[in-house]
């Protein structure tokens, strides 16, 4: 097998396993709201830092909801959901079953949008835990205002470290959600995370 | 488990087709398997297929989804055990397909739900020789 098939089986891999745990997030959201979630085809890509940096330039132009979860286990690192500010508060308004369009983020409903992420973030990392093999904790998650650019600027330091970055849509019936995941890994815990993923593979590569 | 056994794994992801084609070797071996990476390679590979037993099929592809590929191959031929095998885990979802007549596996597949398959498939395949 060459690095390029190496990788492309990779790539594969991870998108299915980011694919299973965003499927039980979306079900545990659809249960919350009473809505179907509808789920596009996830894309993942993984890149350095300053090509994931201009990129989230380009991506968010508007202010955006981030939600953050440190997890630690054989690989550290963060998972972000970032939703563009707009949707979050329709998100926020049905979950909260408002009545009318909610203008500004209080309190209330930033603990909200809060749990919303704890919900989506938890259970993609618990699936990937699980389908890796191996158990993965999680930090309480934090909520953040702020430019997804700057704030993976601040986190990802050094400039060879990687982000895997998953873009999916979501769309709820009854409103317009588009949300995305993004994980930062450095270097040992990209390195990490690629055997723990090629382990799983090669536990099917048996069969033709 | 009769020689002329055939399956049909759809799923835009290779691993999936894996693990699949991995776990129906241990609990049928000697089946035979076709796979197609989306609707339209596996309306292709049907073309050529005067029958099929079991058909696992994705439901978030690129292009056509899994309940509309399902609907093709049930007309086409109706004998064929339908499993949708999905990460979307949601209630409406698993209603169309019970609505359809297909069954419902949530992934990760596991050996235990492709056998539990196997077995709810058992006395309808059975009914129809």
């Amino acid at each position: 097998m060459t690095e390029r098939d190496i990788r492309s089986e990779m790539k594969d891999a991870l998108t299915e396993i980011f694919n299973v745990g965003i499927g039980r997030a979306a079900c545990v959201l659809s249960e919350l709201i009473g809505d179907e979630i509808l789920l596009t085809v996830p894309q993942l890509g993984m890149m350095k830092r300053s090509e994931f940096i201009e990129l989230a330039g380009q991506m968010w132009k508007m202010p955006a909801c981030i939600v953050r979860q440190s997890f630690n286990g054989p690989f550290c690192g963060d998972a972000l959901l970032i939703f563009p500010a707009r949707d979050s508060l329709e998100l926020v308004r049905v979950l909260l079953a408002e009545p009318s369009p909610i203008e500004t983020m209080t309190e209330l409903e930033r603990e909200a949008l809060l749990e919303v992420g704890n919900i989506i973030l938890n259970a993609c990392i618990s699936c990937i835990a699980d389908m890796i093999g191996h158990e993965i904790t999680n930090a309480l998650p934090v909520y953040i205002d702020s430019a997804p650019g700057v704030l993976i600027e601040s986190l990802v330091l050094a400039p060879d470290w990687y982000v895997i970055f998953l873009h999916i849509d979501f769309t709820v019936q009854r409103t317009n959600l588009t949300g995305n995941i993004v994980f930062i890994l450095d270097v040992p815990a990209i390195d990490a995370f690629g055997t723990a993923v090629m382990s799983l593979i090669e536990q099917f590569n048996g069969e033709p | 488990m009769t020689a002329e056994e055939t399956m049909l794994i759809v799923d835009d992801a290779r691993l999936a087709r894996k693990m699949v084609r991995s776990f129906v070797a241990t609990t049928r071996p000697g089946m035979t398997i076709f796979e197609a990476a989306d609707g339209k390679e596996a309306i292709k590979i049907l073309e050529d297929m005067p029958s099929l037993s079991f058909a696992t099929i994705d439901y978030n592809m690129p292009g056509m989804n899994g309940l509309d590929l399902a609907m093709i191959i049930k007309e086409r031929l109706p004998s064929t055990r339908i499993v949708l095998l999905t990460a979307n885990v949601q209630a409406p979802l698993r209603r169309r397909a019970a609505d359809i007549g297909i069954d419902f596996i949530d992934k990760p597949v596991t050996e235990v739900k492709l056998s539990a398959f196997f077995n709810r498939a058992a006395p309808r395949a059975a009914d129809q020789r």
